[in-house]
Formats: structure tokens, sequence, C-alpha cells
């Protein structure tokens, strides 16, 4: 199993743990029919049900393809090819997409958004840091057209 | 019906002047780009065109809004198709379809045959709005909770086919697109369920989710690959994006289909496009003979729902029109119109403003007329504008993304929740968890719960009433159908499988 | 042509939330008015904003500038957190319905209608219990003598038509079964089916098909008599004490001036006397005139924040 897939997993068993958690405060059965815990009680549950199965069917075929393959063969499939250096790289963009997000709060939504694009497209897409920021700022200045003068959404 | 067709000349008698015609141009325009832009949808297209009809006549007002609603449902599948990221809920399925179609160079014919469609279903549902409002709203009102339970049931099975190969994984996103959809206030039981912040108390949009699943998580699996689009040569030559009679064969039956289904349940208050749409992929996708194309750009599972969305919108202005009550968020809005303009929405509006309803439904024939061209027209302006900034495309679907979730509700917390989807999206994407049930789940559970808890609530605690009422009974009585056919036809292919290797 | 328009329009808000920002007491309004809807464009809260803008604007009532803004999110639990964070500036006006009282009731978000100040109740929207004409129950009388439980429809759980029907159901002394819709259009809709034996529901939606003789009104839940419906006797004059509608108010922040709060109680008082907000929002949308100054919404809203507070403990939605 993969990092990101184990990342996955981790984060639905998370969310749902959660979730059942909370659930468990509201009734699970109203008058006549359900109540608001029901649902997502047994989803919940369901759901880490479901989470279970997936981890222990990795395990066992792990296990048993260690027992069957030779343990060169076994090293080989642990050291499967690295995800080409790209990973970080996809790290990274989320990262700053999520810095520029969080500094819409502060100097406002078009300000941050211009200099994010100018770094995704400077860091993640190859272009030079002049182009980058003449593009970002052509699309900046489209977006402001187009949401904040014609449709009067007041992006701050 | 010769009564209609009087009201119906009167009404295009009325509207062709050249400002009525100007408002309808621009109309169809505005609600084009509006639709096209992720996260503004027909209801916030209507709500920001509202202030502006203010001073107009009513019939120029009523058109204005009525053309960017069906302007809405044509722009939605442009960014659906062009850059994976759907303009609102009903473009979701168009996107599963049309953005393969793009990959593979043939975004031109995508755009292409998805405006025929669009047209199609528009038309459909116009003439079904003109002739049998009053019909079709005396059937409508009968279906109740039950009935739209088991529809709700009926959806929800279109997972099976969504799934893909593993199950696991398909049970995993549907469940945990189900878990998403119960967050925020619950009518029927008057709790609030996970606010663990205030902005969760309405609950998760569900425009941020898929702006976030499909627009950025894109992103991110490109810039993680590296990919590149194939647009093909540059052209500016229209005969090239006018789709080909071979094609236009293949999606004509689907686009029947689509409008036939996209205009009943867009009838029906209280169910909509979205759903319309993906039941129209699933019906398909299981009559065609190509099944394993779809998800590679079929051009039936394109045409089909792209029918359905747009045969919807007139199905929800009749509703609105012979009773008064909104179908959708967008046709919500149109009520308030109403009422600023002075008209009284309700069982009593044709009768007292008959003049201007029946020239608000002929500046829907127009505009429907007019969008088909202009969108044929602008295609090859949007292949040659997206192959402009193809190196671009990362950071400029983040700025509409980021933007477009935004504009949702005016507040950064839709914002972060397209990010989570998106990281959420990538691995899903990543690790093969199907996308199409998470979706499917979200759109569909709450419904079903909330009818069958009115359900139960209605019959006072018993279960009988699915099997009592009628056209509940016939849902439930197809669907046991279906399963059996289905049951039967694996050991069909059972037996066969072998005799048909030996012959 | 539009284009220019709504450029003219955001030029002008941008100019008028670019002037100085200075509160003195004795200057005030020292810059533009911003009146803030809990509700996205096109809803309830925005309708009612931007006709009283548009009123006062035109009339005069008030010179300076009036920006509608949209604070949606959180069934109004966004725009109370975004007023509160202008505690003391009586710049602000804020659209208030039910949902200013219910909201910090069922979720915890650390407010309440004590956190604001109100300035006036503009009206209300009465309930009325609407059976279908063709049903057997020709009154009150006739629910009251029904043999079996009768079903009842009306928007929400733990909403005013609940509240309603409980106390309805507990002046009979019989059982009566509420089923909450989603919308008040979904409620018309099983009325007109059949699918409920009543509902209780505002004239909003049903004015229209009382009009076409579909409905019929069995009781008001107004003090005396509507002046729209005439015809339709109060729950009070038929022996059953129940008064209680829905409200439409404006609040301004937290801790504002007693100049402040002055001059805003008397705009909105002048724009309430005018026969265009007569003429343009009540009649138009069914609102029936119910105007409280600002010491009297105040008792009001306190005392619909207990109606509500005991009704939603005793349906088992809050502890």
């Amino acid at each position: 199993m993969k990092m990101s897939e184990i990342i996955l997993l981790a984060g639905l068993t998370v969310f749902s743990l959660i979730l059942l958690g909370s659930s468990l405060e509201m009734p699970y059965s109203a008058e006549e029919t359900f109540g608001p815990g029901f649902l997502p009680l047994n989803l919940s549950v369901a759901l880490l049900i479901l989470v279970g199965i997936t981890v222990l069917r990795v395990v066992l075929a792990a296990r048993r393809a260690r027992q069957h393959a030779s343990p060169a063969e076994a090293e080989g499939t642990n050291l499967a090819p690295p995800a080409a250096g790209r990973t970080g790289v996809l790290l990274a963009a989320m990262g700053t997409v999520g810095i520029g997000i969080l500094a819409m709060r502060y100097v406002g939504v078009l300000p941050a958004l211009a200099v994010l694009l100018t770094v995704i497209s400077w860091r993640f897409a190859g272009h030079s840091p002049v182009r980058s920021a003449r593009v970002s700022a052509i699309t900046v200045l489209a977006i402001y057209g187009i949401f904040k003068l014609w449709l009067g959404i007041p992006l701050v | 019906m010769l009564d209609s067709l009087i009201h119906l000349a009167a009404g295009i008698d009325a509207v062709l002047t050249p400002y009525n015609l100007a408002v309808i141009f621009v109309a169809g325009m505005i609600g084009t780009v509006v639709g096209a832009l992720p996260g503004l949808g027909p209801s916030s297209g209507i709500a920001l065109m509202l202030p502006l009809t203010f001073g107009m006549p009513h019939v120029a007002g009523l058109c204005l809004l009525t053309g960017v609603y069906l302007g809405t449902m044509y722009g939605g599948r442009i960014t659906s198709i062009l850059i994976n990221t759907p303009g609102d809920a009903p473009a979701i399925v168009t996107a599963i379809e049309g953005y393969p179609m793009m990959c593979q160079g043939r975004g031109g014919l995508a755009l292409g045959i998805s405006a025929v469609s669009s047209f199609v279903g528009g038309t459909f549902g116009l003439v079904v709005l003109i002739f049998f409002a009053p019909i079709v709203t005396a059937y409508a009102i009968y279906l109740g909770a039950p009935e739209y339970f088991m529809l709700m049931v009926v959806g929800l099975s279109t997972i099976v086919l969504l799934a893909g190969d593993n199950v696991v994984k398909a049970l995993i996103a549907t469940l945990f697109g189900a878990l998403v959809s119960t967050f925020g206030s619950d009518y029927v039981s008057g709790h609030v369920r996970f606010a663990f912040l205030p902005d969760l108390i309405e609950g998760i949009d569900f425009v941020a989710i898929i702006i976030g699943l499909y627009g950025l998580s894109e992103v991110f699996h490109n810039i993680e690959k590296r990919t590149v689009l194939n647009l093909g040569k540059p052209s500016l030559k229209i005969r090239e994006y006018v789709p080909d009679a071979a094609s236009l064969r293949e999606g004509a039956l689907p686009t029947l289909r689509g409008s036939l289904l996209g205009n009943a349940i867009g009838i029906l208050p209280g169910a909509g496009p979205t759903i319309a749409t993906f039941l129209a992929y699933a019906l398909e996708r299981k009559l065609s003979r190509h099944p394993e194309k779809f998800g590679h750009g079929a051009i039936a599972g394109l045409a089909s729902p792209e029918a359905a969305n747009n045969a919807a919108v007139p199905g929800a202005l009749i509703p609105l029109i012979t009773l008064g009550i909104p179908g959708s968020g967008g046709t919500a809005i149109m009520l308030g119109a109403l009422i600023i303009f002075g008209l009284q929405p309700g069982p009593l509006l044709m009768m007292q403003s008959g003049d201007v309803v029946w020239g608000m439904i002929a500046g829907l024939v127009v505009g429907n007329v007019f969008l088909l061209f202009s969108n044929v027209l602008l295609i090859p302006l949007f292949i040659n504008l997206l192959r402009v900034i193809q190196t671009h495309l990362a950071s400029v679907v983040i700025g509409l993304c980021l933007v477009g979730a935004f504009s949702l509700n005016y507040s950064l917390f839709n914002v972060w929740i397209v990010l989570i989807f998106g990281v959420v999206g990538y691995l899903m994407r990543k690790h093969s968890y199907p996308s199409g049930p998470f979706i499917l789940a979200v759109v569909l559970t709450p419904l079903a719960e909330n009818y069958f808890r009115q359900s139960i609530m209605l019959s006072q605690g018993s279960w009988g009433i699915f099997v009592e009422r009628p056209i509940s009974l016939t849902l439930v009585l197809l669907m046991a159908a279906t399963i059996a056919i289905a049951i039967m036809n694996k050991q069909g292919m059972f037996k066969r499988g072998p005799a048909s290797r030996a012959s | 042509m539009k284009h220019t328009r709504l450029l003219t329009c955001a030029v002008a808000g941008a100019i008028a939330l670019a002037l100085p920002v200075g509160v003195m007491a004795a200057d005030f309004p020292s810059r533009g008015l911003e009146f803030v809807a809990g509700y996205t464009p096109g809803g309830g809260h925005d309708i009612m904003l931007r006709t009283m803008a548009k009123i006062i604007q035109e009339g005069k009532i008030v010179a300076v500038p009036i920006t509608v803004v949209n604070k949606p999110g959180g069934a109004g639990a966004v725009s109370l957190g975004y007023l509160n964070g202008h505690k003391g500036d009586g710049h602000f006006l804020m659209a208030s319905t039910s949902s200013f009282v219910t909201t910090p009731l069922t979720s915890n978000i650390g407010l309440n209608y004590k956190n604001f100040t109100p300035i006036a109740r503009l009206g209300i929207d009465p309930e009325l219990l609407l059976v279908n004409a063709q049903s057997n129950l020709k009154s009150l009388k006739d629910i009251a003598a029904a043999g079996k439980v009768l079903n009842v429809g009306g928007t929400g759980k733990g909403g005013i038509e609940q509240i309603v029907t409980v106390l309805f159901a507990k002046a009979l002394g019989k059982k009566l079964n509420y089923i909450p819709f989603q919308s008040d259009g979904e409620v018309v809709t099983a009325l007109l089916s059949n699918h409920v034996d009543f509902i209780v529901s505002n004239p909003g939606s049903a004015g229209e098909f009382i009009k076409t003789k579909q409905f019929v009104a069995l009781a008001i839940s107004t003090e005396t008599r509507s002046q729209t419906l005439p015809d339709v006797p109060t729950f009070k004059e038929q022996g059953y004490d129940i008064t209680l509608s829905l409200f439409r108010g404006v609040v301004a922040a937290g801790d504002i001036g007693a100049a402040e709060k002055k001059y805003l109680a008397e705009m909105v008082r002048k724009l309430s006397e005018t026969d265009e907000w007569k003429k343009s929002y009540l009649e138009k949308n069914r609102v029936e005139p119910a105007f409280l100054g600002p010491d009297e919404y105040a008792a009001f809203l306190a005392d619909m924040n207990e109606v509500y507070r005991t009704s939603l403990t005793e349906l088992g939605i809050i502890k």
C-alpha cells in the first residue's frame, strides 16, 4: 500500500470516528421513524468496517506474497519505483494553495490570489518569473472585471 | 392546444421588438458566461441579475431572468468539457464524458454535440411547458414522499453502474459521500448535525465539493503527471466544429431519452436537474451496446444528460407558473422576482397576468434558438482561448476555482472546502476510488433520508405506505423487475457462454 | 447600458465605503449605512433590505448612501458574527426574522439576541390553519371531533408552524401528527393533493389558493382579524388562545450610542409610514403591518426567545 492511500484511509477513519462520536449525542430513533443520529451512526460504523476490510486485504495479500515469493522478489516489491520525485512538488503545490487561502483572510482575496497564481505558474508550471507575474496579473484582472465589476460580488 | 398556440403567437409578437430581442441576446450571453464560471450557477446568476430588472418592463425583465437561467444550462457544460470543472451541479455528468473527449482532441465535437443536445432538450421542455403545463401539474402534485423516496432509491441504484471494478472502493466512496451529506440542519428532526463551526450549520456546500473534487484535484493530478492536453491544430474554421452527421446520429436517441427524463424529473417540485442528469447517464449506460466506452468519451453519455438538464429548465418553470411553487433554487428566486414585479404567483397567475407569462415563454423559445447558434459559433473561441492559456492552465483553473468558491457565500470557508476536497479528490483518483458514487451519495442521501422519514410519518408508522399507493407500487415493481432481469441475464450469460465458444 | 449601471453602483459603493471612518455620535452618520442580509441575494432578508434602501434613498429619509451587503451562511449565524464584529458602530442595520432567535438556540454560536440592539419590528407573517376545500373538515369543531389522528403539514421541525400545531393540540386535548416539509411550497402541494389533513402555513404561498377556493382558512394566529383576510376568524375568537406570528424586523450592532439608536429608529419609523413601503413591500409580500419601536421590539424578542426555548425543549430538540 502506498503512503498516499494510507493517508486517505487514515483520514477517512478519523473522519468517521469523529462523526461516530458526535452522532452518539443525537437521538437514534424518533417517535415513529429513525432520529437524526441513525444515519450518521450506522454509516460511519459501516465505513470503518470497510476501511478495516481494505487494510486487512492488503496486509494479507502482502503476507501471502512474502510467503510465496522468494526473498529477493519480496524485496523488489517493497522497493517499487519511487513516485519519480513529483510527490514533493505536489505537496508543495497543495501547501502553497493553503498558504494562499490563509493569506486571503488578511490581505483580501484578490491580492493573495495574484501572488498565489504567480508562485504556482513560476514554481510548478515552469514559467519564468516575469511571465508568471504577467499572466497572473491578467488572470486576476479578468477575474476582478467579471466577478467584482460586472457581477458585483464583494471580492475584498 | 389551439389556445396555447394563439397565446404563444401573441407572446412572440410581444417579444419581437428590438429592445426585447437585445435583452434576450444579452441574457443568453450572461447566462452562458455565468454558467461556465465554477461556483456560479442558475440561482446565483438569476439573483445577481435581479436588481437590473427592477426598472424594466415586466416581459423584458422576466425574459432577462429566464434567459440567464437557460443560458447557465448551456454554459455549465463549457468548463466541464474544457477543464473538467463543472460550472454547476447539473454539469457534473457532462464532465465524466466530455473531458475525456477533450483530452483526446475531440473537445470541439464534445462542445458541438452537447450544444445540439441542450437545444433539443430545451425545445422539448418548452413544448411540454406550452401545451401540457396544466395537465402535467395535475399529475405531478399527486406524487408524495413515498414516490420521491422510491425515486431516490432508483437513483442510488445507479451507483452500481458508476462503481468501476472494485466494489469495496466504490462502497467506501458511497459511504463517505453519504456521511458528508449529513452535515448541517436536518429539517425533519430539527437537529443541527455536526456544526463544529457556525459555517457548517447549513451543511457543506455541494458546489464547493464538486469544484474541489473535479477542478482542483485535476490541477493537482496534472502538476504531478505534467500532463499536456491534446488540443489539435489551431483553427478558426467553424466547419470543423460543427458536429458531423455520424456523431449527431449517434447522439440522437440518447438526446431524446434525456429530454424526456429531464423534463419529467424537472417538473417534480423539490427534485431537480442534477438527479435527472445522473439518471439519464445511468440509463444510457444500461442501454448502450458499448458500455465499456463510458468514461472514455461516449457520445451517448454526453448527449443524454445535457439534454436532460436543459429539458429540466422549462420543467421546473411549470409548477412555478401553474401553482406558484418553485421546484429548484433558480425558480425560487424567480418567485421573488415575480412578487417584486407585482405579479402574484399562484394558481391565478395565468389568468391575471397571462400576457406577461406568455411573453416570457416566447422569450424562452427565442432564447433557446439564439443560444444554440451562439454556443456553436463560440466553440472555436473557447477552444482557442484554452489553447492560448494552455501552459498556464494550472494557475487559471486555481484562480477560477478559488474565486468561484468564494462567490458561493462570500466567505473563505467554502474556499477551504474546495482545497480539502481537492486533496481528497486527488487521493481518491490516484487510488481509483470512483468519484461518481461519492457525488451521487452526497446528492441523494439527504433526499432519500427525508422522504423516507416523511413517508413513515405520513402513514403514522406503517411501512405499507410504499406499496399501498399505485405509483410508488409501480416503482417498487419496476425495480424488482430490473433486479430480476439483471439476475436472469447473468445466469443466461453463464449458460450461453460455453455454447457460443463451442460454435 | 446594464453594464454601466452596475459599474456606477459598484463605484458608488466603493466611494461610500472609502469615506473616512470616524464615529462621533454628534455627526452620525459620518459615512454610508450598511444593511446586512443574513441570506443570499434574492432571499427574504435581501429583498426586504433592498426595498428599504430604495425607499429610504428615493424618499431622502437620510442623506447618506446605503449599501446592502450579503453575509449568508449558517442560517444567519455568519451575519450575527459579522454584526457582532462591528460592536458599538451604528452604521450597520441587519434584518432579523425568526432565525435571529432560533439559530442561537439550536446551535452553539456564542451569541444571542441580547448581543444586539433591537431597532424596530416592521411586520408580521400570521399563520393560517388551512384545509383543502374538498375536505370533510369544515371548521375547528370538525377537527376537534375527528375520530382519527390527523396529519398536519408545516415547514420544518421546531419552527413556528409546529409550535402553533403543538399549542393547538394541547388546547384540543388530542394528538396531532405533525409532518415537517422542507419549504412552504411543498406544504401547499401536500394539501393540494390531500396527503395531509390540514396545514399550518403563512399566507405567502397559500394565499392565492384561498382566492381560487381550493383552500379554506379555518383560523388565523393574529390577535384580531387581518385586514387582508377579513373573513378568516382568529384562533382566539374560536376559543383557542393561540397568537403567534413570524416577525420581520431590524437590529443594529450591540453597545451603540443612544443618539445612534434614536437616529436609526427614527429612520425606520419614517420608512414604515410611507405609502411606498406599504405598497411595494407589505402588500406584495402579504406581510401584516405591525410596527414596534426599539423598546417594544426588545421586549417582544425576549418573549419570542422564551416561546421558542420552551417549545424546542419540549420537542426534545434542545436540552
